[in-house]
């Protein structure tokens, strides 16, 4: 079966936001260098009508901040950065991930589905 | 990111901005949060145009993304009710006002007239009394109509507290404009006479009441977003 981009597009959207906040707990920047940074690491098929929203919340649930930066081309532009409770976020989901990736991996190894992968030998208990 | 086959021209981009702008309008969202909305938007589009990408690319369908950008900032739309709530507000205030008369001085007094025998020294305050009644008595129904139409509504109580300040003022200047057409007129009962001086009264106060609600939506405006 071909690979189904709609399908990664979905378990992207729900992890996007610990990436928009890693990125910018890294550099602060505009919501469209945020699709392309994105895209250099790999995460493709999330577009700018996505992150601009996303944005949004961050903001409104206090995790990112913005100030504004001039602007060569034109009026001063919004810059986000993380907040500190933006930074305590950023590393509880981290951990969320990793722990459910690392679930979900261990699963599929184990029933064969990944048959390559490296076992934990609890997982096998 | 689906790449475009032509370059983005500025026409384009403002032709964008104006659409989302156009539909931030639709959806009733207030003039700063939509300025902000359409020029860090507009910034974007402009970067976005430097590595050729086009409006359409970036957005999609304009009104799913205004939509969606409104929704995750919490932006609230404003109520289509300031002339509602101001109409309402008038037709109580009006309302207790022509009862109020007709319980006063066509009910209260020929009754008392018929019951006691005064002396012909009447106190000069006593029709200043009445008529000064009456008009708290407007005011306060037309407020307490005003009230009861926006409760659960955003900025209801920011918008009434605005009403209770500006509504004695409107109505003061209102009937005083009234009063000086009426002295122009000779006190003329002729209908369209009095048409005039009923619009005197109404329309300030009725400008009032769109100011307060306008006044409390803005006022209350970080609140409601938060929310």
């Amino acid at each position: 079966m071909a690979p189904d981009p709609d399908r990664r597009t979905q378990l992207l959207r729900g992890v996007l936001d610990t990436c928009l906040l890693a990125l910018l707990a890294r550099t602060p920047t505009h919501a469209y260098d945020l699709v392309v940074l994105l895209e250099k690491h790999g995460v493709e098929g999330i577009g700018y009508g996505t992150v601009y929203p996303l944005m949004g919340r961050l903001r409104r649930q206090g995790l990112v901040e913005e100030r504004s930066e001039p602007s060569p081309s034109g009026p001063p532009r919004k810059v986000y950065s993380v907040s500190a409770a933006g930074l305590a976020a950023l590393a509880e989901w981290a951990q969320q991930w990793d722990a459910t990736t690392s679930s979900v991996r261990t699963l599929l190894a184990t029933t064969g589905a990944l048959p390559d992968q490296e076992v934990p030998d609890h997982a096998h208990a | 990111m689906p790449m475009p086959d032509t370059a983005t021209t500025t026409g384009e981009i403002e032709s964008a901005i104006r659409a989302l702008d156009r539909e931030l309008i639709r959806l009733r969202i207030p003039r700063r949060d939509r300025a902000e909305v359409v020029t860090e938007v507009g910034e974007d589009l402009r970067a976005g145009a430097a590595d050729g990408l086009t409006p359409d690319a970036l957005l999609g369908d304009v009104a799913t993304f205004a939509r969606e950008a409104v929704s995750a900032r919490g932006l609230v739309s404003r109520p289509h009710d300031s002339w509602n709530g101001a109409a309402i507000a008038l037709a109580g205030g009006g309302v207790a006002l022509v009862l109020g008369y007709l319980l006063f001085l066509e009910v209260l007094n020929p009754l008392f007239s018929r019951w006691f025998e005064l002396d012909g020294r009447y106190p000069h305050a006593g029709p200043a009394l009445v008529y000064a009644l009456l008009a708290l008595t407007a005011l306060g129904v037309g407020l307490t109509a005003y009230g009861r139409f926006l409760a659960g509504r955003p900025a209801a109580r920011a918008s009434v507290v605005r009403a209770a300040v500006l509504l004695p003022v409107a109505a003061a200047l209102g009937v005083a404009a009234a009063i000086w057409f009426g002295w122009t007129q000779d006190y003329s009962t002729a209908i369209p006479v009095v048409l005039v001086e009923l619009l005197l009264v109404a329309a300030p106060c009725a400008g009032a009441l769109w100011l307060a609600r306008w006044w409390g939506l803005r006022a209350a405006a970080p609140e409601l977003s938060e929310a």
